[in-house]
């Protein structure tokens, strides 16, 4: 029996097996390639949180955190009392960012963007949530509540616009009486100016008559001045004389004040003793005097102090 | 013989002189008492000078200063003297409250047996009549006569019978008065003698007695005089006109009654003039002057004066 043999088919088995070795080994780097992309080998903890309403919510749903992606929603699930209950799953890394005053809430990003939900940065003096812990939830107001009390806000605003509007469309309101009357007035603005140049070429032919007789009040103002200038020059000589006069009353004046000052300064220090001497001496008078009532017989002709001295009781008042 | 009797001249000269100093010396002495007494009780002097002057005001503020300086030495009996001053004052004032407490805080300090108790007792009675309690200021006036020791007894049966008048008792105020006219005639007390004298008036005026009563009125007025008491001098003016109004004598009673108005009006007593004018009035239109008796009521609508209708004497028996 001839054995035929082809080249190519040398070594097959090892070929193949050398060829089925490298297509796994690039399966498996694409595999951890794929992988490391989706953190799928970062360690991971989960935390939850309650809300009434699952709308908006999605599972894969994206958390954010600072505007960084920290973890993904990893279930939605309805609980015993009909109210839902969130899971998140979040990267260890984070962990020390998200304390006990951490908050969820459901945003969207932009106007139009996907919704996210986004965990606040807790304080560094609390302890963080550990995995399964419960996280605080704050609710954000829809687009349609905000729409709502926005409305609610303008309506008033927009009821008295309508009132103004009223009011000025008004016939008989203020402001279409005011024009009214003020196309009034504009209409006669005209004719009052024509009755000002009328007024004016009358009052030309007057200035004549009025200068004329402002002539002879001139003249006599002239005459008064010069009576008066009469009396200013007699004044005038006169005048030096008071103000010497008066300076030296003044000067006077003020020699009494400087000697009254003089004798002030002098007399006052002398006041407090002159009245204690004073006081000495009436003190010595006293003794004297009851020195002297003590002395019989005059003691006996001098009436004592009475206690019992009363103002007199008539039976008649 | 001679010579020892020119030398025995001066020496009993000499021992007359030294026995009579000796017995000067050898008089009490003075007890002498302390600064702040003698401070009070001249407050309380002063406060009895104001208050004759009618400046009632001051009076009482002295009064207040002697209580103050008594009470710092714990003197009752110069603390119950400013009280009963004060007391005194404040119902001539006519604040009649102020002056019950004034006299109530005396009567607290009084001590048994105390030479102020007359006093104390008898202005209170003067409080209580001013009040128009006749029956408690009787008992009081009672009270003030039996403890009075002094030459007030007079005064305190006076009062008693003023009061004994007022509750219609003339018999027995008839009978005390006389005691007390001869008692004030003893010591010497003119003005409570007038005061006497004019209380029997009213009684002989009221039992019909108007001799009596006019002598009387009359003797009361000349005492009066004597010491210029207008209201008095008024009050014996008016007693005489109702003495001549009883006996019918209209014109005799408008000329009395004409000169207490008189008194009354230049003594600055509106209250008594106006009742006197209206008494006058009246007995002018008894006497058929009709004119006269309008024109003194209408001068008489012309006073404003508050409670006018105080005759110048206390007993309306006066009154024609």
């Amino acid at each position: 029996m001839v054995k035929v043999e082809d080249p190519r088919f040398r070594h097959l088995k090892r070929k193949v097996a050398v060829f089925a070795a490298l297509a796994l080994a690039v399966v498996a780097v694409v595999i951890l390639l794929i992988g490391k992309e989706n953190n799928l080998f970062t360690k991971k903890y989960e935390l939850q949180f309650t809300v009434e309403k699952g709308t908006g919510f999605a599972r894969g749903m994206q958390v954010k955190l600072s505007g960084f992606r920290i973890g993904r929603v990893k279930s939605i699930s309805l609980n015993e009392e009909a109210r839902v209950e969130i899971v998140l799953l979040i990267d260890q890394k984070y962990q020390k960012w998200i304390r006990k005053d951490s908050t969820a809430k459901l945003v969207k990003e932009g106007l139009v963007g996907d919704a996210i939900i986004e965990v606040s940065v807790g304080n560094r003096s609390l302890d963080a949530l550990k995995n399964k812990e419960r996280l605080a939830f704050v609710k954000t107001k829809a687009l349609d509540e905000l729409a709502d009390e926005l409305a609610e806000k303008v309506k008033p605003v927009l009821g008295e616009v309508g009132d103004i509007i009223g009011y000025l469309n008004d016939p008989d309101g203020d402001i279409k009486q005011s024009m009214k009357n003020f196309n009034l007035l504009s209409r006669n603005l005209e004719l009052t100016r024509k009755r000002a140049d009328s007024l004016l070429v009358h009052a030309e032919g007057q200035v004549g008559s009025v200068s004329g007789k402002l002539s002879t009040v001139l003249d006599g103002t002239t005459a008064t001045v010069n009576r008066a200038n009469g009396s200013f020059s007699t004044l005038e000589q006169k005048l030096p004389g008071l103000l010497s006069s008066a300076e030296s009353s003044l000067k006077n004046m003020e020699k009494i004040s400087g000697d009254l000052k003089q004798a002030e300064e002098t007399l006052l220090p002398k006041v407090p003793a002159l009245l204690q001497k004073s006081d000495d001496a009436l003190q010595g008078t006293n003794s004297v005097l009851h020195a002297v009532q003590g002395i019989w017989p005059i003691s006996s002709r001098i009436q004592g102090p009475q206690e019992k001295q009363f103002v007199p009781g008539d039976s008649h008042d | 013989m001679i010579r020892e009797t020119r030398a025995a001249k001066p020496l009993a000269l000499l021992l007359v002189m030294v026995a009579a100093c000796l017995g000067g010396c050898a008089g009490s002495r003075v007890k002498p008492v302390s600064q702040t007494r003698v401070q009070a009780m001249e407050h309380n002097r002063r406060g009895v000078e104001a208050e004759a002057r009618g400046e009632r005001d001051r009076a009482l503020a002295e009064f207040s200063k002697a209580l103050k300086l008594q009470s710092s030495v714990e003197n009752t009996d110069g603390m119950i003297v400013a009280l009963i001053n004060s007391a005194r004052t404040q119902r001539l004032k006519g604040d009649l409250p102020s002056a019950r407490q004034s006299v109530e805080r005396a009567a607290s300090l009084l001590a048994e047996g105390s030479e102020l108790a007359s006093e104390l007792f008898y202005e209170k009675a003067k409080i209580l009549l001013a009040a128009g309690e006749i029956a408690a200021a009787r008992v009081w006036a009672v009270r003030a006569e039996a403890a009075e020791k002094g030459d007030a007894r007079g005064r305190r049966q006076n009062l008693v019978a003023a009061l004994m008048l007022r509750q219609g008792l003339p018999d027995q105020a008839r009978e005390l008065l006389e005691q007390a006219l001869q008692l004030n005639r003893k010591a010497e007390m003119a003005a409570e003698e007038a005061n006497s004298l004019r209380l029997l008036g009213e009684i002989h005026l009221v039992q019909g007695g108007y001799d009596r009563a006019g002598a009387c009125y009359r003797e009361a007025l000349k005492l009066d005089k004597e010491f210029g008491l207008g209201a008095k001098i008024a009050a014996d003016l008016c007693g005489l006109g109702a003495v001549a109004a009883k006996r019918g004598d209209n014109s005799g009673a408008i000329g009395w009654y004409r000169r207490a108005l008189e008194v009354s009006s230049n003594g600055g007593d509106a209250g008594s003039a106006a009742a006197t004018m209206a008494l006058l009035a009246q007995l002018y239109r008894l006497n058929g002057d009709q004119v006269m008796a309008e024109q003194l009521e209408a001068e008489l609508g012309k006073i404003a004066v508050p409670g006018a209708a105080k005759v110048p004497q206390a007993s309306p028996l006066t009154r024609p």
